[in-house]
Parts: structure tokens; sequence; C-alpha cells
């Protein structure tokens, strides 16, 4: 693991305001990115702010990998200047995550890499695509039974025998 | 996948996985594991998913003076378990219904008494309307009487349009030739006679009207042999006979399902018959009108194009035959009676088939009027239930759910009020909880119907709950329950009907 690496300003091309962040991901993967491009991120924008108030940049620490940390960015560039509903923290949360069909297209990838994206797009608090991961990951249980749900989720069933055959005794919701 | 996969990620994102899903899926998913239960469990927003779920209910309340989730979800789980368990907050005496003769139709929560006499002339017949009160869902006790302005005796048919909060009250006059037919139609909030109609007299063959839905009347006029009988449908607000078309000589409608463009009307002969026509356009009948004999209709999964609105159940009492309840997941439920005598058995069929959200997303092709349905689409499957009782008194149904007087035999002879509740999504959420299905008294058994129908779904049980009938046991009279949206009411009477001596109702 890379120690923090002090990013100087003045490497930062002068285009516009947008500077440049540097991503680290778990796997050691250095990588650069527009600053304009993540501020759909919470947790980036948070850590911008940070920055501003010392001065300093560092390079920002994810706890994901790279391949990962590469979609979330795709995600992030595709709607590079899009207004969207659930990101803004002013506006009351719609009550459903509209259907976004680039989103669908996008996140047409198997369930382990929906729960890595999901997961960092909480860490990032990105909201509009954990929505969308939700949606995802609930259109692969809808209408399943509880059997076929712990397949798909890989979830081990652990309650006692006794529990199973009185649903009462672990229903009490 | 690691059996840990899931649970990496944070719970507040598995419950916004899960907040995506309907009731019945979240209830599936709860019990895959003990994490996602207890994550479900303690949920408020995905308890009140499933609650609105079991009610056949969207909440699109947005706004500042709408209750918190919470507040909501505890009002709806009061209002489910106040039918489920019969927790009923007010026993209400109704002593203005003493004297008077048995109930003439209840609907939603509104019951109409008719008393003979009392005023002038010495026979005058009038209507006593009660609304029976609810805290729950702030619906006042309203009572009101009705008294026609030219009494004709014994010439009743009273009928409740309980979307439109409307009261039909046909009277019919016979001279040598025909009858003619006046009908009053007032409000049953106000009592005000309603401007459109009032009287609006029409000739009729009958003089009865059988059935009503929204703004149409059904007039069934049986045929002789050779003749046909044929059915007229009436729409009272225009007086212009919407349609008349023929029966034949042995069917008999009982219930109608109207929206604006269809008619689905229930006939009671051997076998059942369900037959579905086109109001298209607007007053006319479609030439081509499609009867479907009940096991073909059901065998092939064939439906003409119809809705069936959930506004227009009517409480009846349910025929020998059979009955068909329009729900609110638009479904359409068919509930099966049959009766052995031997045996003081009655086996109840509960049939529910989505009809109009297949058709809705399936139109029919140009030039077609009929959508035929595949089998496999048909969603939930049948199942029977046999019922044994020791004497069933009384059965009245409203909606999905049926309420049995029965009087126990026993050192302690004392009747109880049986409630069945089929609505498919209030099963499904009772089951998930261990908490459907208890009974005392009489037994239920659920068996897999024969070919045709698949396999049994768990929903299509049902949630039972009985109360002790709040009289003293005195012999020779009558005692029955009907059952409205807020409660259920009690009625003793004599043995003829000929009055009511006690009247309660249980309310919500």
């Amino acid at each position: 693991m890379p120690t923090i690496v002090s990013v100087d300003d003045s490497t930062v091309p002068g285009e516009g305001s947008s500077r440049l962040l540097l991503l680290v991901s778990s796997d050691n993967k250095h990588i650069v990115v527009e600053e304009d491009i993540m501020s759909r991120s919470r947790f980036i924008s948070k850590q911008v702010e940070g920055f501003e108030a010392t001065s300093q940049r560092h390079a920002i620490l994810l706890p994901f990998s790279s391949f990962v940390l590469n979609k979330v960015i795709e995600y992030c560039s595709h709607y590079r200047g899009y207004y969207l509903l659930e990101d803004d923290p002013d506006a009351a949360p719609p009550g459903r995550s509209p259907v976004r069909e680039w989103d669908q297209e996008f996140l047409d990838v198997d369930r382990n890499m929906l729960l890595r994206i999901i997961k960092a797009a909480h860490y990032l608090e990105i909201k509009s695509l954990v929505g969308s991961c939700a949606r995802a990951i609930a259109d692969m249980i809808r209408g399943k039974t509880t059997e076929e749900m712990r397949e798909i989720l890989g979830v081990e069933n652990d309650f006692t025998p006794e529990e199973e055959h009185s649903p009462s005794s672990k229903c009490t919701g | 996948m690691a059996p840990s996969a899931l649970f990496s990620i944070p719970n507040e994102t598995i419950l916004a996985i899960l907040g995506t899903l309907n009731g019945k899926d979240i209830l599936a998913c709860s019990a895959t594991c003990r994490h996602l239960h207890s994550l479900v469990a303690e949920s408020v927003s995905l308890q009140y998913a499933i609650e609105l779920f079991a009610c056949g209910m969207f909440d699109g309340a947005r706004g500042p003076h709408t209750l918190s989730v919470r507040d909501r979800l505890n009002r709806l789980q009061r209002y489910s378990l106040a039918w489920e368990q019969l927790l009923w907050t007010g026993l209400l005496e109704l002593p203005h219904f003493v004297g008077c003769r048995k109930p003439l139709t209840a609907s939603g929560d509104v019951l109409v008494v008719q008393r003979v006499g009392g005023g002038e002339p010495k026979d005058q017949v009038s209507l006593h309307v009660q609304r029976i009160p609810s805290e729950l869902r702030a619906v006042d006790e309203h009572r009101s009487t009705n008294t026609p302005p030219n009494p004709m005796k014994n010439a009743y048919d009273v009928l409740l349009d309980s979307s439109q909060q409307l009261m039909i009250n046909n009277r019919f006059r016979m001279n040598s030739t025909h009858r003619t037919n006046e009908l009053y139609v007032s409000s049953l909030l106000t009592g005000d006679a309603h401007p459109l109609a009032s009287p609006l007299i029409f000739m009729c063959q009958t003089g009865r009207v059988d059935d009503i839905c929204g703004d149409l009347l059904l007039e069934m006029i049986p045929g002789s042999f050779p003749q046909a009988g044929k059915f007229v449908l009436l729409n009272w607000k225009t007086g212009i006979v919407q349609a008349d078309y023929p029966g034949d000589e042995s069917s008999f409608a009982r219930r109608i399902f109207v929206d604006e463009h269809h008619v689905l009307c229930m006939s009671e002969r051997d076998p059942l018959c369900l037959r579905v026509d086109s109001l298209v356009p607007a007053g006319t009948v479609q030439p081509a009108s499609y009867e479907f004999l009940l096991p073909e209709f059901l065998q092939k999964g064939a439906a003409v194009r119809c809705m069936i609105p959930y506004a227009c159940t009517l409480e009846t009492t349910p025929a020998p035959h059979g009955c068909f309840y329009p729900d609110p997941a638009d479904r359409l439920i068919v509930v099966e009676f049959h009766a052995t005598a031997l045996r003081r058995q009655f086996t109840i069929d509960v049939l529910a088939r989505t009809l109009t959200g297949y058709i809705a997303a399936h139109p029919a092709s140009p030039g077609q009027s009929a959508v035929v349905v595949p089998w496999d689409a048909w969603g939930t499957r049948g199942a029977r239930m046999t019922v044994l009782a020791d004497s069933a008194m009384h059965r009245t149904v409203s909606g999905s759910r049926q309420a049995t007087l029965t009087r126990l035999d026993g050192p302690h002879r004392h009747t109880v009020l049986t409630v069945l509740d089929y609505c498919p999504r209030r099963v499904a959420r009772a089951i998930a909880r261990g908490t459907a299905i208890v009974l005392h008294g009489a037994t239920v058994g659920v068996e897999h119907t024969g070919a045709g129908f698949g396999p049994l779904r768990t929903e299509l049980a049902c949630i039972v709950t009985e109360i002790p009938f709040p009289f003293e046991e005195e012999d020779g009279l009558d005692r029955r329950a009907w059952i409205c949206e807020n409660g259920v009411l009690f009625l003793v009477s004599d043995p003829f009907w000929k009055k009511i001596v006690d009247a309660w109702a249980h309310t919500i």
C-alpha cells in the first residue's frame, strides 16, 4: 500500500476549473480522474472540501479494486454534468429510483460484480448508482421462491429445523 | 460465491435492495436466513411495504401533512389486526333496529332495514339506513329514515351503490296490462334525492331489479319455453336502455360487474356460466357477445377482454353453486360452494384468476375483441377448502371475507362467528408470519384440486378467526350476522323475521 501521496497542484493542466484527483484502489492502482467527474460522489466531494480547508491535496485511498473503480468512473463519466434527482442532497428523495435504460445495460454484469459495485457506490455515496444497482439485484430475485433466492444471493439457510417448520417463532415481524 | 458476499455490503444497502421489491418478495427474502429476517423485521419501511401489499394498496402520499411511515404502518396494522383477530374497539348497540323487519341489503358499511307501521297510513313502510361508524377510518355513525312519498306495500328492491354512496329503491305498481317501476335514488350520506332520477319511471316486465353496478341496473327476464329470456341493462341516470340482449330460458343473472366498456354477468344455472359482454361504443352492445361455460372457460384459460371493477362489491348471500368476487389485485375470485347434506359439510373452491393484468399487457390485435390468456399466465391456481361445520346458521360474504354463524353442540351450546378471509395477499402475508388458519368447531383442510389446477399455492389458504356470539342463547330466535367493511353486525329476530328483537354491531 502506498503512503499518502501529495499531488502538487502545479501538475494539473489548467483546463477550465476541472482539476485532477488521484484515486488509489485496493489493488494499488493509481487512477487519475477529473474532479468534475467524481463530484457526483458525496464522499469524494467531502474529501475535496477537506483539501481546500487544509490546502493540501492527497491521493484518495479506496477500499475496492481498480476493476470496480473503473466501472464507477465509467458511470460517473456517463452522467457527467447531468442532474440526477437522487444525488441532490437538497431534493426530497424520490419514492423509487427511476429506471434508466443506460444503467440497465451498464449493470448487465454478474451478481458478484453487482454486489461490488453497489458496495463501492455506497462507500462513495453515489445514491443514483446505489438505487440502480439495488433495482438490478432486486430484479434477479423478484418473483422467486425463498429457496431460489438463497441460491441467487448465495445465502445459507441458518434457521434451525424447528424454526423452519414453525414460522411463527421466527417471523415475529 | 461465499455465503457472506451479500453481507459484505452494508445493511443500509441491503435495505435499499429489498425496498424495491413487493411485499411478497420481501417476505420470501426474509425467510432465507436469520440476518435478512431480522433486517426485514426491524425495518419500518419494509414492514409498511408488506402491509400495503397485503391491503392491495399503493401509497402515493407525499406532502407535509401526511403521517410518518411509522404512523401509517401502525394504523394499517391496527386495521388488519382488527380483522385478523377481531380486535374491535366497539360493540355498538342498535336499539332503533328493534321492531324492524329483516335487513334488506348491506353494502360497504351501510345496512338498510325495513319497518312496517308506526306511521300514517297504518301500514306505512319506511327504510332505516344505518352507517356503522369507524374510529380508525374516521367514518361517523349516520342514521336516516326514508319514508317513501308514495308507499307501496311489499314492493321493495333496495340496492346500494357503495362506490357512489347511493341507495336505489325500486318499487313497482301494477295495473291490468303492465307494471310500472319507480326508481328512487337518494344519497346515503345526506338522504337527499338524486337530482337526475327521482323518481325515474320505467316499464319493467318482472317488477324487479336484480343487480346494480355504477349507473346500470340489471333486470333479468326469465323466458318461458320456447321463448328465451333476456337481460336488460338500464342506465338510471339517462333512463336509456343500454343493452337488451337475449339470455336463454334457463339462465338467471345474479351479479353484474360493469365499467364504462364492459359488462360481466354471472348467471346461475347448471353448469355455472360466466358471461362477458362489451358495451362499445357507449350505449351499444357489440354484436358478438361471449358466453363461456365455466368448466370449459377454466380449462381453456380463455378470457374475453374484460375489466372487473373493485368498487362494485355488493354483499350477497352465497349461491349454492358459486359466486364471483372482484378483488383489488385485479383478480377475479371465484368461490364455489358445494353442500353435502349427509355429512353436513360444504366445500369451498377458491380460484383466483389474473385477467386484467395480462389483458392490459397483451391487448387484442386490431379487429379482434377477444384476448386468449394462456393457462400459464393465469397466476394463482385453485385450492379447495373443506369445511366441516356442525350447523351453519347463516353465511354472508363481503369482498373476499366470509362470515359464518355456527351453533356448536355440546354441554354448553353456544354460537360462534367464523370469518374466513381468502384474499390471496393477506393470506400470503399471514402464512409467512405463521398467523394464518386456526379453527375450533370447524375443520379446514386444504387439499390439491383435481387435474388442471396445478400445484397448490400457499396463498390460497385462508385466515380464519372466530368470536363468540355476544348474545345469550334463547331458543326459538333466529340469529344472523352481516359482515360489512367496518365490522360485523349481529341481529336476533323472531323465528320468521317478522321483527328484529336485538341488534348489535362489532365495529373497528
